[in-house]
């Protein structure tokens, strides 16, 4: 792979450990994908801040790293393992608490902004069309490749922090036009609405493979649907791309955008999503949304739904630091939690340490959440509409 | 006696006995970083220790927190001698690279 002078010396060690061990991490993967140059970036995000995901060794692998390194362009974090204000309050262990924040010490030391988020688009870092970054967490991944129409790969936490120390990533995969191009037409039985996107994008991670979906057909679809249906797709698929005729940039840029294969979904296929994510006989300890992180609308509309009633059941809806602040201004979360809602920040129900908090079982509107409770967790899981949620936490 | 060739994604060498398996591995959640035991159910190495082998298998799958496995693997000193691969994929390629500590990985 070709590097210039500068990107030479970065691997010669001249600008020290940090940048010299990005530099061997994104030159390894350069020569395995036969990227044939470096290309900069605009942003980068990290995951791997839990420090359940990480342990004592993630944790002073991030230390060193912050001895000398710093990043060179403007990078957000994932969602740790606590709330950083309430943790106590809410329940969360001494000690893992303690790690924990000596995990975001050694980020913010590397220059790291504390986003805490997995939509950082909702938090200051909305990348634009075109955009080369190096993202990692698989949701904000496909939300930034398909809806903002920026290029990343699907990096993970090692590598999207090496190329934010770096400044750049290899230039393969889909920082290439060739490789943004849809591989399989998919159309939808009649219109859904909120979860149900989040089963389509479930069902069709599975059926695409490595292809890129092409949606058609589809007239209406908010900004948290879409972030329903793509935290779904990259859950289920590991797909980090999608696009929507008329609605997607690439798609509207490209209005004869077409695929060789074509796949109907039969409005079974859907059914059998939701049965799949149900456990039978669940009564759950926590009913939440927020996965991906809630938008301030979403915020909204659980309040409009709850119609003054409060909560019965332990009931959190996760969401960024941002997005509270926002709500906070707005008098939605006073509103919330006055009806017994917890308006949870900074950590999500899949990197907290969940099953510590005496959780067993959930109910939640997000595919990818019911998923990873279950698998990851070991929760016991219900998938249902944001109505259907309100009723059951109310009840 | 079996003499595979290969592309060399880290530098290092290393002799072992071989651990091998036809099934891909994800090491977040499939494998257990404080004992370096295969913990996916129905694997065909489940409970099987990685420690000390050169682990052979087709390819790395599952989340890329799979890397922070591997470095926690090493740093404890149960972590396989080597890896080597069919297909290279990034998550078990960093997971080798990123500690200082650093054996080989072929692919």
């Amino acid at each position: 792979m070709y590097l210039t002078r500068e990107e030479e010396r970065m691997l010669e060690g001249e600008y020290g450990y940090a940048v010299q061990k990005s530099m061997e991490i994104l030159v390894a993967l350069g020569e395995i994908y036969e990227a044939e140059r470096m290309v900069e970036i605009k942003s980068a995000q990290i995951s791997g801040v839990s420090y359940k995901s990480l342990g004592e060794e993630g944790l002073e692998f991030i230390e060193e790293l912050a001895e000398d390194g710093r990043v060179r362009v403007p990078t957000t974090l994932n969602p740790c393992g606590i709330d950083l204000e309430r943790w106590r309050e809410l329940g969360f262990p001494e000690e893992f608490a303690e790690k924990q924040l000596r995990v975001i010490k050694a980020y913010l030391k590397l220059g790291i902004k504390q986003t805490l988020t997995c939509t950082p688009y909702l938090a200051g870092n909305r990348p634009r069309f075109g955009d080369h970054i190096a993202w990692s967490e698989s949701s904000a991944i496909i939300y930034a490749n398909s809806v903002l129409g920026a290029r990343t790969n699907r990096e993970g936490g090692p590598s999207a922090l090496a190329a934010a120390i770096a400044g750049r990533t290899p230039l393969y995969g889909l920082h290439l036009d060739e490789n943004r191009v849809p591989g399989i037409e998919v159309k939808i039985p009649k219109p859904l609405s909120g979860y149900g996107y989040a089963a389509l994008g479930f069902l069709v991670g599975r059926l695409a493979g490595d292809k890129i979906p092409l949606f058609r057909g589809m007239k209406l679809i908010s900004d948290e649907e879409l972030r329903l249906l793509g935290a779904a797709l990259a859950c289920s698929g590991g797909i980090p791309l999608f696009h929507i005729e008329g609605i997607t940039p690439e798609a509207k840029l490209n209005p004869n955008m077409r695929a060789s294969e074509r796949y109907e979904v039969e409005a079974d296929e859907i059914k059998e999503v939701y049965e799949e994510l149900n456990d039978h006989d669940v009564d759950p300890d926590l009913i939440f949304i927020g996965c991906p992180h809630s938008s301030i609308r979403e915020l909204i509309i659980f309040l409009e739904l709850l119609e003054d009633r409060a909560v019965k059941k332990k009931t959190w809806i996760f969401t960024s630091r941002a997005t509270r602040d926002l709500g906070e201004r707005l008098g939605v979360v006073e509103k919330l939690e006055r009806l017994g809602v917890k308006v949870v920040c900074d950590t999500c129900p899949i990197v907290a340490p969940i099953r510590e908090l005496g959780v067993r079982s959930i109910a939640t509107n997000s595919a990818k959440g019911a998923w990873f409770s279950r698998n990851l967790n070991g929760l016991k899981i219900r998938f249902m509409p944001i109505e259907s949620l309100v009723e059951l936490a109310v009840k | 006696m079996i003499t595979l060739k290969g592309r060399a994604i880290w530098r290092g060498w290393a002799r072992g006995e071989a651990l091998v398996s036809n099934q891909p591995i994800s090491f977040y959640g499939g494998v257990d970083p404080e004992t370096g035991r295969i913990i996916e159910k129905g694997h065909e190495l489940e409970g099987r220790s990685i420690a000390g082998k050169i682990l052979v298998f087709p390819y790395g799958k599952g989340s890329t927190v799979g890397s922070y496995i591997i470095l926690r693997l090493k740093r404890r000193g149960i972590a396989p001698k080597a890896i080597v691969n069919l297909r290279c994929e990034p998550i078990i390629a960093v997971g080798a690279i990123i500690d200082l500590r650093s054996d080989h990985i072929s692919s």
